[in-house]
C-alpha cells in the first residue's frame, strides 16, 4: 500500500535531514582544520615544557626509538648544552586502575632511577592533591593544582604504577638503555 | 531594546534554567567545584546555546517536523564538537578541568529546550538573544553554587586563597554528596525568595480587592 | 584486558565511581523518574539495555567507521545520533513486543536519549581505550550502578513523602539534600583498591 504520496513524503524528510548533517558536518570540518595545526602545536610545546622541567639543565632531545615498552609512546634521551646524556625522557601514557588516561613525561636518570615526572595531560576531572606529600620520590611535580574528590585515590595509583613500569624497564636494560 | 532588556531579565532571574526551570543538572553538580570551571563551563554552553538557537531559527521553515529533535540533535552536537575543538587548540588547561563535560554539553535538557520552545518558533535575532539569555542564566547559577563551594570548601575563590594556610576547608563541599547538598540549599533559597514574593502579591490583590468591597458597602 | 580486569573494571562502574553519586552522569532522570520504586527500576533497565547495547553500537561507530577516516572528532555527533536511533529502535521494538513496559515507560523511554549517561559511558569507553568486551561491560555496569542510585533513592524518596519539610524546601531542594546524604554514604567506597 505504498504509495507514491508517501515514499516521496518520507523522501523528502530524508533528503532535508541530510542536508542539515551535511550543513553540520562541513561547518564542522571547517573548525577542525582551523583548530588542528594550534592543537598540535600546543601539544608538542607541552611535551617540551614538561622535558625542560624535569632536566633543567636540558638544552635539545632527540627521539630514541630503540626503547620500546607497554605504556611509552616515545622516549627521548636528553642532552644538556655540552652534549652530555642527562638521561631520558619518556612519554608515558598510564592507566588509573577503573580507567582514565592519565599522559606523562618521566624521566629517567642515567643511573636508571626515576628522577622526575610531570603530568602532561590527564581525562579525569579531579587529581589527586595529596601524591606530593605520599611520593616516594623527590622532584616529582605537578603541572596542575589539585582538587579533592572521592575518585582522587586512582590517579596517585596511575602515577606510582608508572613509576615502577618505567623503572622496570630501565633497570631490565630494555632495547639498549644504558 | 527594552524587549532584548527584558529577554535578558527572564533568562537570568525570573525564569532562569537552571534555578526557576530546574534544567541542566548534570552540569551543575559536576563543574562547581571551582568559580573557574563553572564559569568556564557556562560561557561554553552559552557560546552553543547561541548558535544552535541562532541556526534552529534560521532553519526553522526547512527542519521537517517528525525529525525535528534529531534535527536539533545533530546541530547541537556540531556547535559543541566546534566549541570543544576550539577550546583544545586555544583554552587548553579549561579543556582539561572541564574534561568530558565540554562533549556533555549536547545532553545539557537546557539547550535542547530552548530549541524546542524558543527557536523553532521565532525569528534568528530573538532567538539568538534568548540563547545568550538563557546561557547566562545558566551561568549565573553555576556561578552562585561554585562560589558557596569554593568558598567554604576550599578556601578560595578564582584560585586565589582567602583565609591563608590556618583554614580549615570543609572538603565536603567540593565532594560530589556537597555538591548535592549546596544546590539543594541554593534553590531552597531562591524558592524562598520566590515564594515571598509570590505572597506578597498575593496580599497585595487581596487587599484591592477587599479595598474594593469597602467601597463598594460604602456607596450603598 | 583479563577477565579479573573487567571484573574490577565493572565493580568500580557500579560502587566506586557510582555514576550517579560519584560522577554525575544521569542526573536529571535521577532526579526526576525516582519518586517511585517500580518507575525507578523501569526506568533503570531500560537505561541498561541501552548503555549495553548503545557500548557495543558506540565502539564499533568509533573503531570501524571514524578512526579509518581520521574524523575522530566527530564523535560527539556521531555517538549521540547512535543512540537516538537506538532508542527510537527500542521504542518501536517494546511497542510491539512487550507493550506492556513500553506503556509503563511512557514519556521516559525517549528521555533516555538525553540521558548524560548513556553519552557518557560511550566517551569515557573510547577515552580510556577500552576493548569491545570491555567496553561493553562498562556500559553494562555503569548503567547498573546508575539503577542501583535510582531504586535505593526512590525508597528513601518513598519515606520522605510522610514527612513535611519548610515551604522553600519542599520539591526539589529537599530531593537534592537527600541525593547528597546518600552520596556520602557512596563516598565511603572510594579509593577500594582490590
Amino acid at each position: 500500500m505504498v504509495n507514491k504520496k508517501t515514499v516521496w513524503g518520507v523522501a523528502n524528510i530524508a533528503l532535508r535531514l541530510l542536508v542539515i548533517c551535511l550543513a553540520v558536518a562541513a561547518l564542522t570540518a571547517l573548525v577542525y582544520a582551523v583548530t588542528k595545526d594550534p592543537i598540535a602545536e600546543g601539544e608538542r610545546a607541552r611535551k617540551e615544557d614538561a622535558i625542560r622541567l624535569i632536566f633543567t639543565e636540558a638544552d635539545h632531545f632527540t627521539e630514541d626509538t630503540s626503547i620500546v615498552f607497554d605504556g611509552a609512546n616515545a622516549v627521548y634521551a636528553v642532552f644538556g648544552a655540552n652534549g652530555t646524556q642527562l638521561g631520558y625522557c619518556v612519554d608515558y601514557t598510564g592507566n588509573s586502575d577503573y580507567g582514565g588516561a592519565v599522559n606523562m613525561m618521566i624521566g629517567v636518570g642515567v643511573d636508571g632511577k626515576v628522577s622526575g615526572l610531570q603530568v602532561i595531560s590527564h581525562a579525569e576531572t579531579f587529581i589527586d592533591r595529596y601524591l606530593d606529600d605520599n611520593s616516594r620520590y623527590t622532584g616529582i611535580d605537578k603541572a596542575y593544582g589539585a582538587d579533592l574528590s572521592a575518585g582522587a585515590t586512582m590517579s596517585y595509583h596511575a602515577i606510582r604504577n608508572a613509576i615502577d613500569t618505567v623503572e622496570t624497564a630501565f633497570s631490565a636494560g630494555v632495547g639498549g638503555a644504558k | 531594546m527594552k524587549k532584548l532588556l527584558r529577554q535578558l531579565k527572564e533568562g537570568i532571574l525570573d525564569n532562569n534554567p537552571t534555578l526557576v526551570q530546574l534544567l541542566g543538572m548534570c552540569p551543575t553538580l559536576a563543574t562547581t567545584t571551582s568559580v573557574k570551571n563553572a564559569v568556564g563551563m557556562g560561557l561554553a554552553a552559552t557560546a552553543v546555546l547561541i548558535f544552535s538557537n541562532l541556526f534552529v531559527s534560521l532553519l526553522r521553515k526547512f527542519i521537517p517536523k517528525q525529525v525535528r529533535i534529531a534535527a536539533y540533535i545533530v546541530i547541537i552536537s556540531g556547535f559543541v564538537t566546534m566549541v570543544e575543538l576550539l577550546m583544545k587548540a586555544f583554552l587548553f588547561s579549561l579543556y582539561e578541568s572541564l574534561g568530558i563535560f565540554i562533549p556533555l554539553i549536547v545532553v545539557n535538557c537546557i539547550i535542547l529546550a530552548r530549541a524546542e520552545a524558543f527557536a523553532s518558533k521565532n525569528k534568528p535575532l530573538p532567538s539568538a538573544i534568548d540563547g545568550l539569555a538563557m546561557g547566562l542564566g545558566f551561568t549565573f547559577a553555576l556561578l552562585l553554587v561554585a562560589t558557596v563551594r569554593e568558598i567554604i570548601g576550599n578556601g578560595s575563590f578564582l584560585g586565589v586563597s582567602l583565609f591563608g594556610d590556618g583554614y580549615a576547608p570543609a572538603l565536603l563541599l567540593v565532594m560530589p554528596a556537597g555538591a548535592f547538598l549546596t544546590l539543594g540549599f541554593v534553590i531552597a533559597a531562591v524558592q524562598k525568595i520566590r515564594n515571598v514574593k509570590e505572597d506578597q502579591a498575593r496580599v497585595e490583590k487581596l487587599s484591592v480587592v477587599e479595598a474594593k468591597e469597602a467601597k463598594k458597602e460604602e456607596t450603598v | 584486558m583479563s577477565f579479573t580486569d573487567i571484573l574490577l573494571l565493572m565493580f568500580g562502574a557500579i560502587l566506586v565511581e557510582n555514576f550517579i553519586f560519584a560522577k554525575f552522569y544521569g542526573c536529571c532522570p535521577f532526579l526526576g523518574v525516582s519518586d517511585k520504586p517500580d518507575t525507578a527500576l523501569g526506568m533503570g533497565m531500560a537505561v541498561t539495555f541501552v548503555m549495553t547495547l548503545s557500548g557495543a553500537a558506540t565502539w564499533a561507530v568509533y573503531h570501524f567507521l571514524l578512526e579509518p577516516f581520521g574524523l575522530e572528532y566527530l564523535k560527539t555527533v556521531a555517538f549521540i545520533l547512535v543512540i537516538a536511533a537506538l532508542v527510537q529502535f527500542i521504542e518501536m521494538f517494546l511497542r510491539k513486543f512487550i507493550p506492556a513496559l513500553y506503556a509503563s515507560l511512557g514519556i521516559y523511554l525517549p528521555l533516555i536519549t538525553t540521558n548524560c549517561a548513556v553519552l557518557s559511558a560511550a566517551l569515557l569507553a573510547i577515552q580510556n581505550e577500552y576493548s569491545f568486551i570491555a567496553a561493553v561491560s562498562f556500559g553494562f555496569a555503569s548503567a547498573l550502578g546508575f539503577t542501583l542510585a535510582i531504586v535505593v533513592f526512590a525508597g528513601v524518596r518513598g519515606k520522605m513523602e510522610f514527612s513535611e519539610p519548610p515551604r522553600a524546601f519542599q520539591g526539589f531542594p529537599i530531593t537534592l539534600i537527600a541525593a547528597g546524604l546518600l552520596a556520602m554514604a557512596f563516598a565511603g567506597f572510594a579509593g577500594i583498591k582490590l
